[in-house]
């Protein structure tokens, strides 16, 4: 294993860092004196705060205990969706309200069932609308969402202050059942729910649903090419996040027996997107500590004779500082912790365990690799991109048992074709036909999941996962730790336990392979694997893939610069030129044809 | 429905335009979409109202709230060069949104929670329309609107600054690799942006609510506006700002549906932005 390139991605965890995170990280050397001053902030504030937590259970301070777990459940709401998947939603309000209307409702209307199960109402009411705010998120994003959700709070918060709260006007208060009738009792309800709702999100983010999240954020094509479709996991995530906030809201209620429109007026929105950023709502713990802050910060500060407002601009700069950083207080903690433990195993010796291989690893039989036919058959395929024909009238066959190369000059259409085949190009001339039956009315993540898995030209695994979790996540959680293993052995990757933000640009690429591989396709495209390798290095990928069609049962369309590599992989050539294709045959063969030679290296080459 | 309509342009209409010409230039420029503009503005506008209120007169009370809100966001401009000239577009984005908390809660400090007289730079009506008095106010920054959305759209195509602001808007590096001082003129569009966004808000202030959030989040409907223009057209979003709030003058009148005249903003943005972005299926290919 090559050690890490420089690029610290571990420190993603700034909120919307997901996507070309590593890029923006600055470099470690000049970071440290920058990070104390906040930093050092935030441990004064924890330590001024502490004691006023464990003493203070005055009956002033439990309210204010109980206004923090509402928070800290509104900031992990946030952090799902900004830091998780990268999805800057700025209305965690607007479902809170939701919550807190139904619960209002329910009580006014004496539906039965009491407190409890009108709270969980209250987050089952949210999820619609965490739906429907969802959708624009399947086409919007960035600033664009940002954009959105900012004035659909604002939208919510008007119409709010026009319509009272039900029970508001008539004095009809939510009475808490006896069980929860002093604040102690509810005090230990929101940060039980709390801890069951961070408890319920880290089960989900060990299943693929979850752990598609984090691959959302890095990149959604990736996520799709896995067999994930993005849409159920932006709406699913939305919805949860909807629940969540909803739940906060009757929680709010269930507080004070009413809420009022500016309980959610869109700067608490606004403070609660910060300190989510800057102390990482995504991590349970920064998003329990961003709740106890901004509930308290008032608090504290007005006992000590200090204006309020100073809470929230601290919270604005603590954000853009940890943007800066490219890491939130409690996400630069744990990748602390992570490198003290790192160092102490170094230092007893214990490294990662390497990927074992199994002697035969288990092949899912496929009805469509029924052995003598092809496994995917490309017949007339045209793409257009507005006047330029990509790709012009291509059939190629891809058989089952060997290994197909696909090469030809840069802008021969290689990569379009992939593009075509895996489902990210619609309106294509064409027939595209995997065991037989056409996949053209496929969408991405149906293919993928038919059996045609494709590689990228610069990789897109997630930093945040391990070697192990990603090639888990490709094969969408159907596979043994055993299998996973060796995948990431037969390509030479790193360690399941490896964290991919640590290996360098080429193992997680060989990690991207062996997670196409563990998900045992039937068609594996790969898009240049060796760019960018050493000449040794690439051999041993050659190698590599000259043995999956025999070892895994999958055939292997590879695209390919380096000749090399095609001849040490491919039992069979086809050229592209200009969208069409000029030559086929053996590799030898291809390699002495005239066109081929004049393709590449150009006319006079030939005639000389 | 007319004259409610003229009222809303009155009222609001302008302002808009102005924050969208405001948001367009400041966007093309610094490739920042200002979230903050509207607060800047407020600062600006509290200022002025501040020294108008111990006896300044009106005149250099607004040239100092001008200059205000330019330094304010000067500070911010200068923030967005050190730390964030290359860092990715969702950072740069929850940056702004930060700057948003920030300004709105510096404002509460420096200036108090109570409601402020706001001085109406303009005073009086110019005339009469449909039986209503139009504000002068209304009339001069819809004025002031047109006149920024000719003169930059001018400027922009003829003058040499003009084609180097064009340039940053398509390739802030490769601009500062031709030897443009990119990083000097984006501080200088936050100058800009910051002293037009004070201007909308002294113009559309003492006819509001003078909360401090509630005119901070008039950058919604600036912001409207400036989509409708796709972040373009200058004068495209004028129009739209005008319309949007003659829109809203239209169901201020109804007494039934006044409630809905702050969603119309967020209907339009989405429309429109889900219009623009139908085919936008994937992210980025590379």
């Amino acid at each position: 294993m090559r050690p890490a390139d420089g690029a610290q991605g571990t420190a993603v965890d700034a909120a919307a860092n997901g996507g070309a995170g590593v890029a923006a990280l600055p470099p470690r050397g000049r970071s440290l004196p920058v990070v104390s001053i906040s930093r050092l902030l935030a441990v004064i504030a924890i330590i001024v705060l502490v004691p006023v937590i464990v003493d203070g259970f005055t009956v002033f301070y439990i309210d204010v205990c109980i206004t923090a777990a509402v928070f800290a459940l509104l900031i992990r709401s946030l952090g799902i969706l900004t830091e998780r998947a990268g999805m800057l939603a700025v209305c965690p309000l607007a479902f809170a309200a939701m919550g807190a209307y139904t619960v209002g409702y329910c009580n006014v209307h004496g539906w039965p069932g009491g407190v409890f199960l009108w709270m969980f109402l209250g987050g089952v009411a949210a999820m619609p609308v965490g739906f429907l705010v969802g959708l624009p998120a399947l086409r919007l994003r960035g600033i664009n969402l940002a954009v959105i959700t900012l004035s659909f709070g604002a939208a919510v918060y008007s119409l709010l202050n026009t319509y009272e709260f039900p029970g508001y006007e008539a004095g009809n208060y939510v009475q808490r059942p006896s069980i929860l009738i002093n604040d102690s009792s509810y005090f230990i309800l929101c940060w039980g729910v709390f801890v069951a709702v961070c408890v319920g999100i880290w089960a989900l983010e060990r299943r693929p649903f979850g752990t598609a999240w984090r691959c959302v954020a890095r990149s959604e094509r990736a996520t799709a090419a896995m067999g994930m479709s993005v849409v159920r996991t932006k709406l699913g995530l939305f919805m949860i996040s909807a629940f969540i906030a909803g739940i906060a809201g009757a929680l709010l209620v269930g507080e004070f027996g009413v809420a009022v429109g500016t309980n959610f007026d869109p700067v608490t929105a606004l403070a609660l997107f910060a300190s989510a950023i800057m102390l990482g709502g995504g991590n349970p713990e920064g998003a329990a500590i961003a709740g106890i802050f901004i509930a308290f910060t008032p608090t504290v500060l007005g006992d000590l004779g200090i204006n309020q407002d100073f809470s929230n601009i601290f919270f604005g700069v603590g954000a853009i500082q940890a943007l800066s950083m490219g890491s939130s207080i409690t996400g630069f903690w744990r990748l602390q912790i992570r490198r003290i433990s790192l160092r102490l195993r170094g230092r007893r010796g214990l490294t990662d365990p390497p990927p074992v291989l199994l002697s035969t690893p288990p092949r899912r039989a496929r009805e469509s690799d029924a052995a003598g036919t092809d496994a995917m058959q490309i017949h007339n395929l045209t793409v257009r991109f507005g006047n330029v024909v990509a790709l012009d009238d291509v059939s190629l066959v891809v058989p089952h048992g060997i290994v197909t190369g696909l090469i030809g000059p840069n802008g021969a259409g290689k990569s379009t074709l992939v593009d075509a085949v895996s489902g990210f190009i619609r309106g294509y001339d064409g027939v595209i036909e995997l065991g037989g039956e056409p996949i053209d009315r496929l969408s991405v993540h149906r293919r993928a999941r038919a059996g045609v898995r494709r590689t990228f030209q610069h990789e897109r695994t997630v930093p945040e996962l391990t070697a192990g979790e990603y090639v888990r996540l490709a094969a969408r959680g159907r596979i043994s730790a055993a299998e996973i293993s060796d995948a990431l052995a037969y390509v030479d990757g790193p360690s399941p336990r490896a964290l991919i933000s640590e290996v360098d640009v080429g193992s997680r690429r060989l990690v991207e392979i062996a997670g196409c591989l563990a998900s045992r396709p039937t068609v594996l495209m790969l898009d240049e694997p060796t760019a960018g390798l050493a000449q040794t290095e690439s051999l041993a990928v050659a190698a590599a893939i000259a043995g999956m069609p025999e070892r895994y049962g999958c055939a292997v369309l590879l695209i390919e610069h380096d000749m090399n590599v095609v001849s040490a992989a491919c039992g069979h050539v086809t050229v592209l030129d200009f969208g069409s294709e000029i030559a086929s045959g053996t590799p030898a063969e291809v390699l002495q044809h005239g066109a081929v030679i004049s393709a590449y290296l150009g006319d006079q080459m030939v005639t000389v | 429905m007319l004259t409610s309509a003229v009222a809303g342009i009155a009222d609001g209409g302008g302002a808009y335009a102005l924050l969208a010409v405001a948001l367009i230039l400041m966007y093309r420029t610094t490739g920042v979409l200002n979230f903050a503009i509207a607060a800047v503005g407020t600062f600006g506008t509290f200022l002025t109202s501040f020294l108008y209120g111990n006896g300044w007169p009106l005149l250099p009370a607004t040239l100092i709230g001008m200059a205000a809100g330019a330094a304010v966001s000067v500070v911010y401009g200068l923030v967005y060069v050190r730390f964030f000239f290359d860092a990715p577009q969702r950072h740069r984005t929850a940056v702004a949104i930060a700057l948003l908390l920030g300004t709105i809660s510096l404002t509460y400090r420096v200036f108090g929670e109570n409601p402020r007289y706001l001085p109406s730079i303009v005073k009086g009506s110019v005339g009469e329309v449909a039986g209503i008095q139009v504000s002068g106010s209304g009339v001069l920054a819809a004025a002031l609107a047109i006149g920024a959305a000719v003169g930059l759209t001018l400027m922009l195509s003829k003058t040499r600054l003009g084609r180097q602001l064009r340039g940053i808007s398509q390739g802030p590096v490769t601009c500062e690799l031709l030897g443009i001082r990119v990083r000097a003129l984006s501080v200088g569009c936050w100058a800009v942006g910051g002293a037009i966004g004070t201007i909308a808000m002294l113009l559309v202030a003492p006819g509001q609510d003078t909360q401090i959030e509630s005119l901070a989040l008039l950058v919604v409907p600036g912001l409207a506006a400036a989509l409708v223009a796709v972040f373009r057209r200058y004068w495209i979003a004028v129009i739209a700002g005008i319309l949007l709030g003659a829109a809203q003058g239209m169901l201020e009148y109804s007494n039934s549906l006044r409630v809905f005249s702050t969603a119309i903003p967020f209907v339009v943005i989405l429309v429109i932005l889900l219009w623009l972005e139908r085919r936008e299926v994937w992210d980025e290919a590379r």
